[in-house]
């Protein structure tokens, strides 16, 4: 335990500078397509990307480093894919950087959980997409098991 | 009057049963302390076996934290029965290892040694976790696995196999050179930091050349995936990351400054263990697998096979009559002028005739995606075989064996045969035998 958290330690330091406030890990979004219509417009949306939040190293118990920590409650865009293990109409899914993680387990730190909403549902999808929405970032557990360290409330955008 | 009394009847149940119901379904952080110990064994192999994906790592991690009742129980179900151990998944496969038992090890050896295992590098992953000095030979044979990341995990064994016996670094020398020019970036990667750890600080140039990486497969970022992975890995080693930024362009100028100066990090420190002069170091010349990818035409049509069991392949069909095999760095071989256009005309027929389903299968280890350039903005260019360990007869669509077997014979003409080979064992391991043309 006292090695992995060294370890831990030792990469927040050495990634310190990757999420630096010059810059952070996230940048204004174009508005070229505009706000969506259910978003404040005058709340700034700013793109992150998804490889930053699921690439570092985490494991149940570990802190969220304080750069990833300050998007929460954030409103976001995201882009990537849909887990390849959804099947049927869902509410929420499992948002990843590659469809098929067929090799490894997937753990809370390595998927975002997209919440449409009580209303919308979606069936499997196979391309790239974007998400637009909000941004809560922490350990989420059930059963003392951690089910999601990232969530977005949203919508396809 | 009887009917007011059922009625009262029936509202009692339904409120009995709706808390039963709440009970049985939210027992878990009230009740898991009150457990027996070899309840909860039960209770986390069913998690590891059948829970929500993201928690099955931990439920079969809290299986180690019950030690000896969870050991007996595991031989007890699983030991000489490999069918019993793929059914349970590769979240428990991955503790076995890590179990400091040689029963439980000995079966995870016996699981990679299956070559019909589907989850093989699960096994290895947790046996290299606890890598004891016995097992060096093992984790060296496990460089040369047809499987990616059996290889991979591998390289992790012989770094832990060192920390009890360092002559394995020597040993293991000639086979990590060698990964570096690996097919896989994250086998070239691991053998890269591996070499680093054992003295050769000039391997750091193999991540080092990932940060220059820009390149797609299809939609699949491989190249923005590379850089991330290789930055966090080479940033513990060289103090920091100099400020460049997985998320920006290569050729961004601050990422090109950083690149620099981490360039330079690792010039000094491959010359030092190298014993030579600055000035007269020359860094190592990279194979052109683990180079980054000149530009390219967009490809027109592809497949993509992740067998857990025969591996993975990606091949695309360029706009300039190339057959790419492989991410990163693709091999490209020249096809006859028109030969592209005319494969991905035979699998947009393949598409026509299966009508609008593009989902075939149930989700699991397997996949089997092919890809037309999109036909409009709105309708995928995917079409997916999708299927867990256990075979589905007639998974694939018949009307696909024309490209396919179109894309096998140009394989056999280009690549070669053995590598045609490889590619018909994925496709059948994961969409069932190809239909006769």
């Amino acid at each position: 335990m006292v090695k992995r958290n060294l370890r831990f330690a030792a990469a927040l330091v050495a990634f310190a500078p990757l999420f630096s406030a010059a810059g952070g890990p996230a940048h204004a979004w174009s508005t070229a397509r505009g706000v969506p219509s259910s978003l404040d417009a005058s709340e700034e949306i700013i793109e992150v990307d998804l490889h930053q939040l699921t690439s570092i190293a985490w494991e149940p118990g570990d802190e969220v480093p304080e750069e990833i920590q300050r998007l929460n409650g954030r409103r976001v865009v995201l882009r990537g894919f849909m887990h390849a293990s959804v099947a049927g109409d869902q509410r929420k899914f499992p948002m990843v950087t590659e469809a098929c993680q067929c090799t490894a387990s997937l753990m809370p730190s390595h998927f975002v959980e997209v919440d449409l909403g009580p209303t919308a549902r979606t069936g499997p999808r196979t391309g790239q997409f974007e998400v637009v929405g909000r941004l809560e970032i922490g350990a989420v557990e059930e059963d003392g098991l951690v089910v999601s360290l990232y969530r977005l409330k949203g919508r396809f955008y | 009057m009887i009917r007011r009394i059922a009625g009262f009847v029936a509202l009692l149940l339904v409120c009995t049963v709706g808390v039963a119901d709440r009970a049985a379904g939210a027992p878990q952080r009230g009740q898991a302390a009150k457990l027996a110990p070899a309840e909860l064994v039960e209770r986390h192999l069913q998690t590891a076996r059948a829970g929500a994906l993201q928690v099955r790592s931990q439920a079969a991690g809290r299986l180690l934290t019950l030690g000896d009742v969870a050991r007996d129980r595991l031989l007890e179900l699983f030991a000489g029965d490999l069918d019993a151990l793929a059914e349970q998944g590769q979240e428990t496969v991955e503790i076995l290892g890590r179990f400091e038992d040689p029963r439980l090890r000995d079966l995870a050896w016996s699981a990679l040694g299956d070559l019909d295992f589907p989850w093989r590098p699960a096994a290895l992953r947790g046996l290299a976790r606890e890598g004891t000095a016995a097992d060096g030979d093992r984790f060296l044979a496990g460089l040369r696995d047809p499987l990616a990341a059996v290889r991979a995990a591998a390289v992790t064994g012989i770094e832990a196999v060192a920390q009890h016996d360092p002559s394995i670094a020597d040993r293991a020398r000639p086979s990590l050179r060698a990964a570096l020019a690996d097919e896989d970036d994250r086998v070239r990667r691991a053998a890269a930091f591996a070499l680093d750890t054992f003295g050769d600080a000039d391997a750091l140039y193999w991540p080092l050349a990932d940060l220059e990486r820009d390149d797609r497969w299809f939609e699949l970022e491989n190249g923005r995936a590379a850089r991330y992975d290789a930055l966090r890995q080479m940033a513990t080693r060289l103090g920091d990351t100099a400020g460049y930024r997985p998320e920006k362009d290569p050729d961004d100028p601050e990422n090109r400054t950083a690149w620099t100066v981490l360039e330079q990090r690792i010039r000094e420190r491959a010359a030092r263990a190298a014993g030579v002069e600055l000035d007269a170091y020359e860094p190592p010349q990279l194979p052109p697998v683990a180079r980054p990818a000149a530009p390219m035409p967009p490809p027109i049509a592809g497949i993509e096979v992740r067998s857990c069991r025969r591996g993975e392949f990606f091949l695309a069909l360029g706009s300039d009559d190339t057959l790419r095999i492989g991410l990163g760095n693709p091999a490209v071989f020249q096809l006859a002028p028109g030969r592209a256009a005319q494969l991905a005309a035979l699998l947009g027929s393949g598409y026509a005739a299966v009508g609008d389903e593009r989902d075939f299968g149930e989700p699991g280890c397997d996949l089997e995606v092919y890809r037309v350039a999109p036909e409009s903005p709105t309708r995928p260019s995917h079409l997916r075989l999708l299927k867990g360990p256990a075979p589905i007869p007639g998974l694939r669509p018949d009307a696909l064996t024309p490209f396919i077997e179109a894309l096998r014979h140009d394989l056999v003409g280009t690549a070669g045969p053995e590598v045609a080979e490889r590619f018909t064992a994925a496709l059948q391991a994961v969409g069932g035998p190809i239909a006769p043309d």
